[in-house]
């Protein structure tokens, strides 16, 4: 084999490396997480208090990093429609100091609840952070799913879309793909 | 396209791609400390923002982690390693466009896309921008624009920066940077154009600094030759101003006969100075002009040496200096060299020894050195305890119309070209000649010279200076010549010169004043049994010159001996002597003991007839004989005078010029050397279609102070 050969099949292999481990990476943002299934109608059960509003509850890992994408685009959404009647809440596992925990506080509009028992994610089926569940101020599901395009990762999507299509429409169900860390599941 | 303006495209194209290479090699190294700083930075964002992904309550580290590590290692070795093998390459610059926009890439993941680090792509770009090479731009916008196609073409409801990364988003962001490539592309080609014409003008700058310098080298050479020619004026004036203060004092008529014969030697010492001068630059211009040839014969250096010494010694003794010649090692009895050119190196050599030493004396030493080998040498050591040399004097030494510097002319006199000469015509005897002083103490000149094979030779051991002199042959001047010559000769001054230095030599002399009577004279002599020994043979005479006589006499079968004479004594004369049948040349004017020793070298003494009998007493008479000829001619000089006068009235070029070969030949001889100077000018510019009438009335004014 020639030189010249020699090194174009290096530079290749050098590219291909490179391309693999990017590769991985855009994969696994890109890849969304296991959604559970919400229940049709506003759950009596949940300690979360209703306002006669409309009520949007975000599922979220007390330690995962793409959540904060998701807060921002919720934010966004709530600019978007700011005649909208919508309480939010965060539930967000675990009762021990976390970053997670600590961006929440930082959103006026949003509510925290420490869910020590995984009791409340349990009753809304969260089981991927950024996982939201919208219920109309008649109890009724309007939207479920994710608010992000990928991984951690701000900007339009159809998540957040839909998200606002609902809260303005009071249409639904609608759905779209969620992307974050699995909340349940390990030791 | 002229040969300057390609030699100076060729250089503008070396500049241009030396200065390419220089920004490729700084981009290179600003890169390669930016792309590791890239590295770092990408591992410490990785920690801060996502350095675990999570599942349930287990923690793993996040690919994201695992991207700016381990590809981001991969993205810097493969940047750096190219950069250490092939640094300010082609490749080095399309690996680190790749490196650049593969972290840009990567910086925009680890921030989840932020708006912001995109610039990083838009600035990597403007940075791909100092190569000042518009592909790398191409291959950085590829890598960049592959990472979004990838995304969009596989996750379409990915976000891009903000918005969905739609098709249409791909191709508007494609657009950008293609928005940017188009400015930062020309960016690049003026860049390069600017340089190119950078580089053409540094060269036109180099060119003519080159043509100024050649231009100072020109000038300093003028400056020298304008050195050496004020220098030779004023050699050649000091002669000629004793040759006129003495001539007056002739004329005066109360002078004594003491006085006059003192007044005449003087005159005739410094015609000979004067005769010095004009061969060392005809030497000097043959040795330039490639057209000098050395004989390579067999000779005696110790014959050589001993002449030297004896005509040496005696301008030591009068600066009361010790001189001594000294033989080192056993050397040859004979070798094969130019004994000629020898001898004028050695004079040079030690006659510069005597002048420059006060005090001390000056020694010939002389070894054969490497006798056994196949380059055998002799060297020739003439040391001094004079004033010596600086190194720079020395390196000045040898270069023609220079001397140590110009107050050693002034001095010491000279005219700055025997050393020159010296030199050159060691080069030709297959040696050369060095130097070693010391200032203040004395200078060492060696001559090396190749002897040709000694296998053979006789070495002379044991032996001494007197030995050779013993040996040596009687001088020329008072050696017998009997032999028959027939001189054809027109000019009639020349004619009374030779017969009479031929006559008080013993020989028997014919006269015929053209070659056409010489050739009848010596085919009747051999048809009658009684040939001339040797034939004289002007070379340019009337009705048939000496080279159509000589020719004619060849082509009749004629063998005896023919020696030419002439007055031209320019590079090429003598070949074209010999080329038309003579055996020998001989210039004028004649010097009698030149001319003896040539017919000695054609015609040998008949057994039992002693060369040097019979003259013992001769040089007296001779004197007196010559100071008579020398009166004859100058009562001659007023007719010559006229003569010239009428021709020149009447417009007859032809008359002059004859007027004026004859002079040119004759005059030399009788001790004239300026007169016959002169005349040759006249010859001169008729031959090349000068102002002759000028010139002859110089000759005409020549011939009147001359009286």
């Amino acid at each position: 084999m020639g030189r010249s050969l020699w090194i174009m099949a290096l530079v290749c292999g050098w590219l291909g490396v490179v391309g693999i481990g990017f590769g991985a990476m855009v994969n696994w943002e890109n890849t969304p997480g296991e959604q559970g299934s919400p229940p049709a109608r506003w759950p009596e059960a949940s300690r979360i208090a209703r306002t006669g509003r409309a009520t949007l509850v975000i599922a979220a890992h007390e330690h995962c990093p793409c959540t904060l994408a998701t807060l921002r685009e919720i934010s966004k959404v709530l600019r978007r429609s700011p005649d909208a009647d919508v309480d939010v809440w965060a539930v967000i596992d675990g009762s021990e100091p976390s970053e997670v925990a600590d961006a929440a506080a930082e959103f006026p509009w949003l509510h925290v609840l420490r869910d020590r028992d995984a009791a409340e994610l349990r009753l809304f089926d969260g089981l991927t952070s950024g996982e939201v569940s919208l219920y109309g101020a008649d109890g009724a599901l309007r939207y479920h799913g994710g608010v992000t395009g990928s991984r951690g990762r701000e900007g339009a999507n159809p998540g957040a879309a839909a998200l606002l299509s609902a809260i303005l429409k009071h249409d639904g169900p609608r759905a779209a793909p969620v992307y974050g860390c699995a909340i349940q599941g390990g030791a | 396209m002229i040969p300057d303006d390609a030699a100076i495209e060729a250089r503008a194209q070396a500049l241009y791609e030396q200065h390419s290479t220089d920004v490729a090699m700084r981009t290179d190294r600003m890169f390669g400390m930016l792309i590791v700083a890239e590295w770092v930075v990408g591992i410490c964002v990785a920690l801060t923002l996502t350095p675990f992904s999570w599942h349930g309550h287990v923690a793993s580290i996040s690919p994201q982690m695992w991207a700016a590590v381990v590809p981001g290692s991969v993205l810097v070795i493969g940047a750096l390693t190219t950069l250490l093998l092939r640094p300010g390459t082609r490749l080095s610059r399309h690996v680190i466009a790749i490196a650049q926009m593969g972290f840009g890439t990567l910086f925009i993941h680890l921030t989840g896309g932020r708006m912001e680090t995109h610039f990083h792509i838009f600035g990597s770009l403007a940075f791909l921008a100092f190569y000042r090479d518009w592909p790398v731009l191409i291959t950085g916008t590829v890598v960049a624009l592959f990472g979004n196609v990838a995304r969009g073409l596989f996750w379409p409801d990915a976000t891009g920066a903000l918005t969905a990364l739609t098709t249409a988003r791909v191709f508007e962001y494609a657009g950008w940077m293609s928005f940017e490539d188009v400015f930062l592309i020309a960016s690049c080609v003026r860049g390069q154009t600017e340089m190119r014409a950078i580089a053409r003008r540094v060269a036109q700058l180099e060119h003519a600094s080159n043509l100024e310098a050649l231009m100072e080298a020109a000038e300093e050479s003028n400056r020298s030759k304008s050195e050496f020619l004020a220098n030779m004026s004023h050699e050649i004036r000091t002669p000629m101003t004793a040759i006129q203060g003495y001539a007056d004092l002739l004329m005066e008529p109360d002078t004594t006969e003491s006085d006059r014969l003192e007044y005449v030697q003087t005159i005739r010492r410094n015609g000979e100075h004067l005769l010095r001068l004009i061969n060392d630059i005809l030497d000097l211009s043959k040795i330039e002009a490639g057209k000098m040839t050395v004989e390579h014969i067999s000779c005696s250096p110790a014959s050589v040496l001993v002449d030297v010494a004896s005509l040496m010694r005696v301008r030591a003794l009068d600066k009361a200096l010790q001189f001594d010649v000294v033989y080192e090692t056993d050397v040859p009895t004979t070798i094969q060299s130019d004994p000629t050119r020898l001898r004028q190196i050695v004079v040079n050599l030690v006659g510069n020894a005597i002048k420059f030493t006060e005090r001390g004396g000056v020694r010939i030493a002389v070894r054969c050195e490497r006798s056994d080998s196949a380059d055998p040498r002799l060297r020739i050591e003439i040391a001094d305890t004079g004033i010596g040399m600086t190194e720079e004097q020395i390196g000045v030494l040898f270069t023609a119309f220079s001397q140590a510097d110009t107050s050693t002319t002034r001095r010491f006199g000279g005219t700055g070209l025997g050393l020159a000469i010296c030199r050159k015509l060691a080069g030709l005897l297959g040696g050369e000649v060095t130097v070693q002083s010391t200032p203040g103490q004395g200078t060492s000149f060696f001559l090396d010279i190749a002897t040709g094979p000694l296998d053979g030779v006789q070495m002379l051991t044991g032996y001494s200076e007197a030995g050779f002199q013993v040996e040596a042959s009687p001088a020329s001047d008072a050696r017998h010549v009997d032999a028959r010559v027939l001189l054809a000769e027109d000019g009639r001054d020349n004619q009374i010169l030779i017969t009479t230095h031929l006559r008080k030599a013993g020989a028997h002399v014919t006269m015929c004043e053209n070659g056409r009577l010489a050739v009848q004279a010596a085919l009747l002599a051999n048809a009658g049994g009684t040939p001339y020994d040797v034939i004289l043979m002007d070379m340019q005479m009337p009705e048939l010159d000496g080279y159509g006589a000589t020719r004619m006499l060849r082509t009749q079968g004629y063998k005896g001996p023919i020696i030419a004479l002439t007055a031209h004594a320019m590079a090429g004369d003598r070949e074209k002597c010999l080329a038309a049948g003579c055996d020998d040349y001989l210039t004028k004017p004649i010097d009698r003991a030149t001319l003896v020793e040539a017919i000695l070298r054609w015609h040998t003494p008949a057994p039992g007839q002693d060369a040097s009998a019979d003259v013992s007493d001769a040089s007296e008479d001779e004197d007196e004989e010559m100071a008579e000829l020398r009166a004859d001619f100058a009562q001659r000089l007023p007719v010559i005078a006229g003569e010239l006068d009428t021709a020149m009235d009447a417009g007859d070029e032809v008359q002059v010029r004859h007027i004026a070969h004859q002079l040119k030949g004759a005059a030399g001889g009788y001790g004239y050397p300026a007169l016959s100077a002169v005349a040759h000018r006249v010859e001169e510019a008729a031959r090349h279609g000068h102002d002759v009438a000028a010139a002859a009335r110089t000759l005409l004014k020549a011939i009147r102070e001359a009286r």
